[in-house]
């Protein structure tokens, strides 16, 4: 296999930066030292050896050479602005792992490789992403010393995370598990059993649906303020939110789903004489059932994103995540913004993974799942 | 016109539904009004010759009753004995309730003790003079109180316990007190429910009754008037659009061309959709306000955060386009010995033309809401959004309804512009 | 027009279906095309009847006829002395279609129960009908799989083997073997020729293919396109059992020639 000739010279640029180049502005200090300089040679073996092997093990390495000069500026600790050494070593190493990276999910597979490497080869890539998104985050925050009011480092939002997690899993019970779930449940039955009916009648399909196609462009939002008004400020307005916002998607999917049939099933059922309900649970039922998670999946988004912004536009008591980022931006606490805004994220990513792995184990038969069949 | 009678009957259907729902939300609010005693109107009633009140006096009776509903708090209230006047009076301990003392002192060595709106009875407490010692140590900040000659124990039925029984045959009367006389929004429910002052949801002529003014509230000078309101939303919507658009378009491109990016960033983009990104809305402004780019006098924070809602569905709709292609093409144009740039120019990019549009119009929505929400976290007076929650606080429920049927009707304009573009750039596809 | 009483030299038996002066129009935006024009048409008892023509020219409509899955535009057709829509409420025949029509959320085995669980089979018979169908068509171990992880032949071998699962008199196969490759088409051939004569069904069976028309029919009613006609039915009276050998018989090749030019008449 080649050598990774990008991933090579951005580690020569990371080694000139850890010998030559200041760390700082002000002051001497650089990055020289032995444990830098034996990152960046590995870093430089493993980029000329270029095979799957190396170049995994050259992502974690080059991860952690970003980081040193981070580490060294912020132990300095002199409010110094950086320098082009640390530029240098910090772009030279994540530079280094986004093109090692880069070279194990284009590796060939050959042909008897065991099923690890192949695991490997799919899971590696993505996962660097998120810590080369840190590091930048962190690199940029440290590098220009931007104060915490402006925009926080990747340590004040760990820090206030911890001290506050209390608060915030508080939040997100009021979030999730009040307004958003109770708000889920109603408005996914509810746009199920309107769909069902929509789908047996012509009349309804050529009068509702455009209606309920048109509501997909209508900002429901909005209308937080006026449930606000009818269910009063606390959560229950809210969940009112989640339910409107969570009917039209699950409707339209549904009237899809049950009636975007192949007309020859249909027939088959006919020329068995099925009765109509036979023909709903065996036929139309499993068909809708890909439409029906991809609105449940769809439904989990926007219901966290709306239970947001209702929460910024009923100002209620000041419980709930969406309260809690809207009040602390007000005040200037970013690191609390962000960390509520990783408890959230982390939350839906589950919810909707949760989605993903029942509608695998339910329509498993689907096409879409082929690749992954064998 | 056939085709619009059924979506005609369904939109008559649906507005007059607005009545029933006006109803369902708007009654209990009436009701809660009608219940609640604060909202009643009161009257003072004055005897010249006095009335007793229900209750016997039989020598260890302290429980009397006035004839009608009273009101707690009331100067008028006389209360006699015979002929001597009781007082009402309530009082404080004079030290604090900090929920570890039980001993309290208060000003008469005599009265009933009441803690926490609760008659406590003689077992509760031991009285040394006018210091009472709790049996049980009130717990932190409950009110207690001492009422040395009587208490108001329930006001809506005129109840009234006094501190010492009166002897038999005493007569325990009054010649003024006050009434809760009868609710203040009316007398029935209905009426009530008409005299609510913002109704949640507003009946549908209402709504229409407040269309003419509400449109000639602003003139066309004023950057409120509705008009230019939604130009201004449209506005930020559409740049947006274009922003989002653009950036979606070059990533999908991105990565198409380099496998490795999308492998990278794809579980990422799907993941990254359930982030609530509406949240950073406040922040985003405050960054950007620090390079001086300000809402109050550009559309970018709008345009930058629509772009950032709706540049999702764009990507992920775009790569679909761009690599949906019918392999057999492919193979047709590899026999050609195509190049790679001719392959995506001729086949993978006009291909993709209609996927874009349908992620852009997923996005519209979203770009809308984007926008919207901006505005209303801005305070330069312009825009629905800043419209809506201006109205919001002032109250003008029929006039957020108002508001809110334009900015659907917005969606759905924009929503159809993007069709029309569509069209335009993909005629080949039947929508 | 032609007369279609049942052919002199098969004994007189009674007749399953009876068409009579069958048109079909389709009528759509401002066009109509005539798929059956004046069809007429005897299927008596027991027959194994094939039609072939050139695409187009209303072979699946009329199949389609039969099985009510469409309405004529005018004539009269009837099934077992019913009406077709009666037939079809009596579960009087199965329906082969020209795609393999799998629900993609059963199994194999689940596919081919369809029916059954439809008609309330019991839990065990249903099984064991199934198992023994897929073992027949040769997929037996396959029955676990889903429709997606079988080839297109492999499909239409399922859709064969769910056809015959609920033991139908009458079986109305469009094309069933248009999918598969030739040496499985010989087989199935045989295997159909086989259960047509155990269970003496009566069948009427859609293909372009002449030597399978010739190798499996007792008749073959050429049809003729724009407007679809019935053009001419050839008795083919070569004896049955027939196996390999009568594929190279002359008279099979003589009778292959007769649809041939019958075909060609057509253009
Ligand atoms: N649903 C329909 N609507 C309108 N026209 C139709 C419809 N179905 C079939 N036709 C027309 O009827 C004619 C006969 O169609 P049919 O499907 O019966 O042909 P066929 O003989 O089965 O052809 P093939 O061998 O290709 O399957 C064709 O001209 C076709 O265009
Ligand atoms: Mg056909």
């Amino acid at each position: 296999m080649k050598p990774i000739w990008t991933a090579f010279i951005a580690a020569l640029v990371a080694l000139l930066g850890i010998g030559l180049g200041p760390l700082a502005q002000e002051g001497s200090s650089t990055l020289l030292g032995f444990f830098p300089v034996l990152l960046a040679l590995l870093c430089l073996g493993l980029a000329l050896i270029g095979k799957l092997i190396p170049a995994t093990l050259a992502v974690p390495v080059a991860l952690i050479g970003a980081y040193l000069p981070i580490g060294k500026l912020s132990a300095l600790g002199n409010g110094s602005v950086a320098a082009w050494g640390y530029w240098a070593n910090f772009w030279g190493f994540l530079l280094v792992a986004f093109f090692a990276a880069g070279r194990v999910s284009l590796s060939e597979a050959d042909g008897n490789e065991e099923r690890a490497k192949k695991r490997l080869r799919g899971a590696l890539p993505p996962a660097t992403v998120p810590f080369i998104l840190l590091l930048i985050w962190q690199g940029l925050v440290i590098g220009f010393q931007v104060p915490k009011g402006i925009f926080p480092g990747v340590h004040h939002v760990y820090n206030q995370l911890a001290s506050s997690l209390g608060v915030l899993l508080t939040d997100s019970y009021i979030t999730f598990v009040k307004e958003v779930q109770f708000g889920f449940l109603i408005g996914v039955s509810a746009g199920f059993l309107v769909g069902i009916a929509i789908a047996y009648s012509r009349f309804l399909q050529n009068g509702f649906l455009p209606i309920a196609a048109a509501f997909g462009a209508v900002p429901i939002v909005g209308l937080a303020p006026v449930l606000g008004r009818a269910f009063g400020v606390d959560w229950q307005s809210k969940a009112a939110v989640v339910v409107i916002v969570t009917f039209f998607p699950v409707v339209l999917n549904t009237v899809q789903g049950l009636t975007q049939l192949d007309t020859l099933k249909l027939e088959l059922l006919k020329a068995y004489a099925a009765n109509p309900w036979q023909i709903f649970l065996k036929l139309r039922l499993p068909n809708a059932l890909p439409f029906l998670f991809n609105a449940l999946k769809l439904a989990a988004v926007l219901s966290v994103i709306s239970v947001i912004v209702a929460e910024f536009l009923i100002p209620g008591p000041p419980r709930g995540l969406g309260q809690r980022i809207s009040l602390s931006a007000r005040q200037g606490a970013y690191d609390t913004v962000f960390a509520a805004i990783f408890v959230s994220s982390l939350i839906s990513i589950t919810i909707y993974q949760l989605l993903s792995w029942l509608e695998r184990s339910l329509t498993g038969w689907h096409p879409s799942y082929r690749e992954e069949g064998h | 016109m056939k085709r619009f009678l059924p979506i005609l009957i369904v939109l008559v259907v649906l507005i007059l539904l607005g009545y029933p729902l006006a109803l369902l939300f708007g009654l209990p609010l009436a009701r809660r009004d009608m219940k609640d005693l604060r909202k009643w109107e009161k009257e003072t009633i004055s005897l010249s010759d006095g009335v007793a009140l229900a209750g016997q006096s039989d020598g260890s009776n302290t429980v009397f009753t006035y004839p009608r509903a009273i009101v707690e708090n009331d100067d008028s209230r006389t209360l006699f004995v015979n002929d001597s006047s009781l007082i009402y009076k309530a009082e404080r301990p004079e030290e604090r309730v900090d929920g570890e003392r039980a001993d309290f002192h208060f000003e008469s060595d005599h009265g009933l003790v009441v803690q926490d709106g609760v008659l406590l009875s003689d077992g509760d407490y031991v009285r040394e003079q006018n210091l009472i010692r709790f049996r049980q140590t009130p717990p932190r900040n409950a009110q207690l109180r001492q009422y040395p000659d009587y208490f108001v124990q329930d006001s809506e039925r005129g109840e009234v316990v006094l501190g010492a029984a009166p002897e038999t045959g005493a007569r325990v009367w009054t010649d003024s007190y006050t009434i809760y006389a009868r609710p203040a929004c009316g007398d029935t429910l209905m009426a009530c429910f008409f005299s609510l002052p913002q109704h949640p949801v507003p009946f549908p002529h209402w709504i229409a009754a407040r269309v003419v003014p509400f449109f000639q509230k602003f003139p066309l000078t004023d950057e409120r008037n509705i008009v230019r309101s939604t130009l201004y939303t449209s506005l930020g919507t559409l740049s947006s659009l274009a922003l989002g658009g653009a950036v979606g378009i070059i990533l999908a491109v991105l990565f198409v061309m380099f496998r490795p990016l999308e492998r990278a960033l794809l579980p990422w983009t799907i993941a990254s959709q359930t982030i609530p990104i509406i949240a950073l809305v406040p922040v985003l402004l405050l960054v950007l306000g620090n390079f001086g780019i300000t809402i109050q006098t550009s559309l970018l924070p709008t345009a930058i955060i629509g772009a950032y809602i709706c540049f999702f569905p764009v990507v992920v709709s775009t790569v679909k386009g761009l690599r949906a292609i019918d392999p057999l093409i492919l193979d047709l144009m590899k026999s050609y010995a195509a190049k790679p740039l001719e392959i995506f120019w001729k086949v993978r990019f006009p291909a993709a033309v209609p996927f874009f549009f349908t992620g852009l119009k997923l996005g519209t929505a979203a770009a809308l809401v984007g926008a919207l929400v901006a505005e209303t976290e801005s305070n330069n007076r312009r825009g629905l959004g800043f419209q809506i929650l201006g109205q919001v606080q002032s109250g003008n429920v029929a006039d957020v309804w108002i508001l809110l049927i334009i900015s659907g009707l917005l969606g759905v304009g924009l929503v159809a512009f993007v069709g029309l573009l569509q069209r335009l750039f993909a005629p080949w596809e039947r929508v | 027009m032609l007369d279609t009483q049942p052919n002199s030299k098969t004994v007189q038996i009674s007749d399953l279906i009876t068409i009579r002066d069958l048109n079909m129009i389709y009528r759509g935006r401002g066009s109509e095309t005539v798929a059956l024009k004046n069809a007429n048409l005897t299927v008596a008892e027991g027959e194994f009847i094939s039609l072939i023509g050139p695409s187009g020219c209303g072979k699946t409509t009329l199949l389609r006829i039969m099985a009510d899955l469409i309405q004529a535009t005018s004539g009269s057709i009837t099934i077992a002395g019913k009406s077709p829509r009666q037939a079809r409420l009596d579960r009087e025949y199965g329906y082969v279609f020209q795609a393999p029509a799998l629900l993609e959320w059963r199994s194999v085995l689940k596919n081919v129960i369809l029916p059954l669980e439809i008609m309330g089979f019991g839990k065990e018979e249903r099984e064991t009908r199934a198992k023994k169908l897929l073992e027949m068509v040769g997929l037996k171990q396959f029955h676990r799989q889903y429709p997606w992880q079988l080839s297109g032949g492999m499909q239409q071998r399922v859709s064969i083997a769910r056809a015959l699962a609920f033991d139908p008199s009458l079986l109305l196969m469009d094309e069933p073997f248009g999918a598969l490759d030739e040496i499985t088409r010989e087989a199935m051939n045989l295997e159909l020729l086989r259960i047509w004569e155990e269970t003496k069904k009566t069948i009427v069976f859609v293909t372009h293919s002449i030597p399978e028309a010739v190798f499996l029919s007792s008749r073959i009613v050429v049809m003729t396109p724009r407007p679809g006609k019935i053009e001419k039915i050839i008795p083919v009276d070569l004896p049955y059992p027939r196996n390999t050998d009568t594929r190279e018989s002359k008279a099979f090749f003589d009778l292959a020639t007769e649809v041939r030019e019958a075909l060609r008449d057509v253009h």
